[in-house]
C-alpha cells in the first residue's frame, strides 16, 4: 500500500480519479437516488390505495349490519373493480358469491369464486374457495369436479374441512367405506372445542352401523 | 504502517476516518435510547420481540378481565399464574402473527380511521365528547403509551377485517341443512336396562393388605398442598397521615396560602344598555357612541327607569326588550372590564359607561352575592387532613426508598427496617398457592412473591410490593410447610370407596355382558333383564336431548347402528359414571324434520350451520398462520 507524503499529493490524485470516473459515478448515485424515490414513490401509492378500499370495505361491513342490500352490492363490485389487487376485493367477492347461493345462482357463485381461486395473494383465502366450490358443485350433482377442485391444496391447516367435503362427495357416491375413512380422518384433525364436530360425528355414527353391516353380511 | 498514521493524523484522511468513527460509535445505542432502555425479550415472532413488559401489561389485563368475570368466585376459580401467563404468552404470539400475516396480504389501515374509533370509544368522552386529557388519563391507568394502544388498536382493526372475509362470507346451502335437521332432530325407539352399582357394593369387602397395597402404589395421588406463612412490614400514607403531628400555625399557613379552596365563588345579577361602535376604525363613531351611551346614563342616574331605557336604546337585541337583564354570573364570564364595573357596584346604582369590545355600555347592578371565605373554625378539621396527607406523602416518597434499601441489604430479616422505621410486623397463618381467602394472603401479588423462588427458595426478604400507589409491603417467609403424603390412615375412607367402586364396576359389566348375550341369543330384552331382577323401560321417539335419561345411555342410543330388516334390533352395553352398566337397544329411527313454523326452525338451523362454518374458516386460518410462523419463545 502507497502511503501519500502530503496533502497536496492526495488532492492531485484524487482529482485525476474523479476525472477518469466522475462521469459514471455521478450517473450511479442519480440511479441509485431516483430508483430509491421511485421505490418509495410506488410503496406510498400501494399504501394509499389499500387504505382507501380498507375504508370502503369498512362502509361495506355498515351496510351488511345495517342490511342495506344494494349498498352492500354496489360496494363490493365497487371494490372489485377498482381495488381488485386488494384483499378487501376478494373478500367483497366471497361476500357477493355469498349472496349468489342465496338466491340459488350457483353458478354465479361458482364464478366468483373462480376469480378469488385466480387471484387471491391469501393461501387460506384461496383454500375456502375451493372448499365452498366443492360444496356447490356437489349440490349441483357433480361430484367428479368438486372432487377435482379440492385435489390442489392450497393451505393445508384445512385439510379437516377438505376431508369432511371430500366425504360428503364419497356418501354421494355411494362409496361407504371412503366416505367413513375421510369423516374419521375430519374428526381426527378437528380440535376438540369445535361446533362442527358433533355433526360430523353424528354423520360418521351413521356410516360405523351400516359398515358394520355390510362387514358382517360379508361374514355370514 | 501505524506509525504512517500516527504522522499523518492531522492529515485530512485520519480525520474523515475519526469522525465517521465518532458517528459510528455515537448513533450505535441510540436506539436503545430512543426505545426508552433496555427490555427482556421473552419471545421473537418472525424476527419480531414481545418484550417482558407487553407480556407483564397483557398478562394483568387477562387477569383483570378474569376478576370482573369471576367476581365473588374470583379467589377460589382463579386461573393459576403460571398457566395464565402461558395463556398471555400464547395469545400475545398468536395476535402478533395475525397482524404480521393481515399485514403480509395487504390489509391496510389509515391513521383517520383509526383516530375515528379512538373518538367513538365512550371511555374516552367527557360530556359526549373526545377528551385528549381522559384518554392519557385512561391509558395511563392502564399502563399503555399512547404509541402502545394505537398499535393494539390498529392490530385489532386489521385482525377483524381479516377475520371478517372468512366468517362474514360463510355459505351453507339447501341439501346442507336439510342433512343437518334430518340428523339433530333424529329421533329414536329406545329401550334400556340399568344394573347398579349399589346391587354389589355391601357385599364387597376390602381387606386391609388390599389397601395399603393400592396406597403404596398411588401414595402420590394424596398429598397435602404447600403451604407458607409469611411476615411482612407495611408501609402506608394513611398510616404515616396517623402519626404526623399538625400544628396551629401549619393549620393557619395553609389556610392562608389556599383562601380560594375555601371561598365559595361570587355571582352577580344585572342589566346593560348597549350603544354599539358600528365601525371600530372611525374615531368619529366611537365619539358619537360615547356620547350616546352618556347622555343615557345621565337619564337612568336622574332617575329615569332603567328597564324602559334599555328597551328604547339598548343595542343588544337579545336583551333590550327584557329590560338589558342578563343571566347571574360569576367571575370571568364577561368582559373583565365590564365585570370590573359591575362588581364596584352596590346593588341598585349605575355604573358610567364602559368601553368593552361591543361598545359601550351602561351596567346596572340589580343583585350580588359576594365570594364568601369559609371560617378557619369551619375548615380546621379538613386542613389538618390535607396537611398531614401532604406531609405522609412526602414521607412516604422517602421511606419507602429507605423500606427498599433498608430489606435489601440486610436480606435475613425484617427487623432492621421495621425498627428504623416504625413500622409493626405482622404475620399470617399458613396458605397455599391459591392464597387466603381474607385478607393481605389473598392479594395475587402478595402470593405470587412468596412463593417465588427469591423468597421461598433462597429465604430472601421478597423486594417492596406496591398493593397501590400508596401502599408499599415488604414481607418474607415465616414457616414453610412442603407438599407431604398424607398418611394410610387419612386416606383409608378414600382408598376403600374407590376399590370399592372398581370392584363394582366389573360386577356391574360382567352381568350387563350376560343380558346382552341372551338379547344376542334371541331373547327379548324384557325377559333378559328380568332374569337378574332388572327392569327393562322402553322410551319411544327419544331425541338426541337427553332429557332425564342418563346422557350416557342416549349416546350410546344414537351411536348404535340403524336397524334394518336383516338385522331388526341393535344393542350394546355401556359403563356409567356413576358405576353403572347400561344395555341399550334401538329397534327404531326416524329421520329429523321440521313441524310447526318450518319457515322459520329451518332459517335458525340454516344460520346456525352458516356460523359455525365461517367460524371454523377463521379458526383454520389461525391455525395456519400459527404453524407457518416463525415463533422461538425464550426460556
Amino acid at each position: 500500500m502507497s502511503v501519500y507524503n502530503t496533502d497536496e499529493e492526495q488532492v492531485e490524485l484524487l482529482r485525476q480519479w474523479w476525472r477518469k470516473h466522475g462521469r459514471f459515478t455521478i450517473i450511479v448515485i442519480v440511479a441509485v437516488i431516483v430508483m430509491s424515490f421511485g421505490w418509495r414513490y410506488w410503496q406510498q401509492r400501494e399504501v394509499a390505495i389499500a387504505q382507501r378500499a380498507s375504508a370502503v370495505y369498512e362502509q361495506l361491513q355498515n351496510s351488511i349490519t345495517t342490511g342495506n342490500q344494494s349498498a352492500l352490492e354496489s360496494q363490493a363490485a365497487y371494490l372489485i373493480s377498482e381495488y381488485p389487487r386488494t384483499p378487501y376485493a376478494k373478500n367483497a367477492a366471497l361476500l357477493l358469491a355469498q349472496q349468489a347461493v342465496n338466491d340459488g345462482k350457483f353458478d354465479q357463485a361458482l364464478a366468483k369464486f373462480a376469480w378469488v381461486i385466480e387471484k387471491s395473494k391469501q393461501p387460506a383465502i384461496r383454500q375456502v374457495a375451493r372448499i365452498r366450490s366443492a360444496r356447490i358443485l356437489l349440490a349441483q350433482k357433480k361430484p367428479q369436479a368438486a372432487f377435482k377442485i379440492l385435489t390442489k391444496v392450497d393451505d393445508d391447516a384445512y385439510q379437516a374441512s377438505i376431508d369432511r367435503v371430500r366425504g360428503d362427495i364419497y356418501l354421494s357416491q355411494g362409496k361407504k367405506q371412503q366416505a367413513r375413512e375421510a369423516y374419521t380422518k375430519a374428526l381426527a384433525l378437528l380440535s376438540p372445542t369445535d361446533v362442527t364436530r358433533p355433526l360430523l360425528q353424528m354423520k360418521l355414527d351413521e356410516l360405523a352401523g351400516s359398515s358394520k353391516k355390510s362387514a358382517k353380511k360379508k361374514r355370514s | 504502517m501505524l506509525q504512517n498514521i500516527r504522522d499523518h493524523a492531522q492529515g485530512w484522511i485520519a480525520w474523515t476516518i475519526i469522525i465517521m468513527l465518532c458517528l459510528a460509535f455515537g448513533l450505535w445505542g441510540i436506539q436503545s435510547y430512543l426505545h426508552g432502555g433496555v427490555s427482556t425479550t421473552v419471545a421473537k415472532v418472525n424476527g419480531k420481540e414481545i418484550s417482558q413488559n407487553q407480556l407483564r401489561s397483557y398478562y394483568e389485563r387477562l387477569r383483570r378481565q378474569e376478576q370482573v368475570q369471576l367476581g365473588a368466585d374470583f379467589t377460589n376459580k382463579r386461573t393459576p399464574d403460571a398457566q395464565l401467563k402461558k395463556i398471555a404468552l400464547e395469545q400475545l404470539i398468536t395476535n402478533t402473527v395475525l397482524t404480521q400475516s393481515a399485514h403480509k396480504h395487504g390489509y391496510r389501515v389509515a391513521p383517520e380511521q383509526i383516530d375515528a374509533i379512538l373518538f367513538s370509544i365512550p371511555e374516552f368522552q367527557v360530556d359526549g365528547k373526545f377528551s385528549r386529557q381522559r384518554y392519557q388519563q385512561v391509558l395511563s391507568a392502564m399502563s399503555f403509551t399512547p404509541q402502545q394502544f394505537m398499535n393494539i388498536i390498529t392490530s385489532e382493526f386489521l385482525i377483524g377485517q381479516v377475520r371478517s372475509g372468512f366468517v362474514g362470507t360463510s355459505i351453507v346451502l339447501p341439501d346442507e341443512v336439510n342433512e343437518t335437521i334430518r340428523l339433530i332432530n333424529q329421533k329414536r325407539d329406545i329401550a334400556y336396562t340399568v344394573v347398579p352399582a349399589s346391587r354389589f357394593t355391601k357385599t364387597i369387602k376390602i381387606s386391609p393388605p388390599e389397601i395399603q397395597a393400592y396406597y403404596e402404589q398411588h401414595k402420590q395421588m394424596y398429598k397435602s398442598p404447600e403451604q407458607v406463612s409469611i411476615q411482612y412490614v407495611t408501609l402506608s400514607t394513611a398510616e404515616l397521615a396517623k402519626q404526623i403531628k399538625v400544628t396551629d400555625a401549619q393549620v393557619n399557613a395553609y389556610y392562608d396560602a389556599n383562601k380560594d379552596m375555601f371561598t365559595k365563588a361570587g355571582r352577580w345579577h344585572v342589566a346593560h344598555i348597549l350603544i354599539k361602535i358600528p365601525n371600530n376604525s372611525d374615531p368619529q363613531a366611537a365619539v358619537k357612541a360615547k356620547a350616546k351611551a352618556q347622555a343615557i346614563y345621565e337619564k337612568a342616574k336622574a332617575g329615569a327607569n332603567f328597564t324602559t331605557l334599555a328597551k328604547q336604546d339598548s343595542q343588544d337585541a337579545l336583551t333590550a326588550q327584557k329590560g338589558g337583564v342578563l343571566p347571574w354570573f360569576n367571575k370571568g364570564t364577561f368582559d373583565p372590564q365590564f365585570e370590573k364595573a359591575a362588581m364596584s357596584l352596590k346593588p341598585g346604582q349605575i355604573a358610567a359607561p364602559v368601553r368593552t369590545k361591543y361598545g359601550y355600555e351602561i351596567i346596572k347592578l340589580l343583585a350580588a352575592k359576594p365570594p364568601q371565605v369559609k371560617p378557619l373554625a369551619q375548615v380546621q378539621q379538613q386542613i389538618r387532613t390535607n396537611v398531614a396527607n401532604q406531609k405522609a406523602e412526602e414521607r412516604f416518597a422517602d421511606e419507602s426508598d429507605q423500606l427498599a434499601n433498608l430489606t435489601y441489604e440486610s436480606p435475613n430479616s425484617l427487623e432492621p427496617a421495621a425498627k428504623k422505621l416504625g413500622l409493626s410486623i405482622q404475620s399470617t397463618n399458613l396458605f397455599g398457592r391459591e392464597g387466603a381467602k381474607t385478607g393481605i394472603a389473598a392479594n395475587l401479588k402478595i402470593i405470587e412473591a412468596a412463593f417465588s423462588s427469591d423468597v421461598l427458595t433462597d429465604k430472601n426478604n421478597s423486594s417492596a410490593i406496591m398493593l397501590n400507589p400508596n401502599t408499599l409491603v415488604v414481607l418474607r417467609v415465616q414457616r414453610y410447610k412442603p407438599a407431604a403424603i398424607l398418611p394410610l390412615s387419612q386416606v383409608k375412607d378414600k382408598i376403600v370407596k374407590h376399590l370399592t367402586q372398581q370392584a363394582a364396576q366389573q360386577k356391574t359389566k360382567a352381568t350387563g355382558q350376560k343380558i346382552l348375550t341372551a338379547i344376542g341369543d334371541g331373547h327379548r330384552g324384557a325377559a333378559a333383564a328380568q332374569a337378574y331382577g332388572l327392569t327393562w323401560r322402553s322410551k319411544k321417539n327419544q331425541g338426541r336431548n337427553a332429557g332425564d335419561m342418563d346422557t350416557a345411555i342416549s349416546q350410546a342410543a344414537f351411536s348404535l347402528p340403524k336397524p334394518t330388516q336383516a338385522q331388526p334390533i341393535s344393542v350394546k352395553g355401556v359403563q356409567l359414571a356413576s358405576g353403572d352398566y347400561a344395555v341399550v337397544m334401538v329397534s327404531a329411527v326416524k329421520e329429523g324434520k321440521l313441524n310447526g313454523k318450518v319457515n322459520i326452525k329451518r332459517s335458525v338451523f340454516k344460520q346456525a350451520l352458516n356460523k359455525a362454518l365461517g367460524q371454523l374458516a377463521y379458526e383454520l386460518y389461525v391455525v395456519g398462520a400459527r404453524e407457518h410462523a416463525k415463533v422461538k419463545v425464550e426460556s
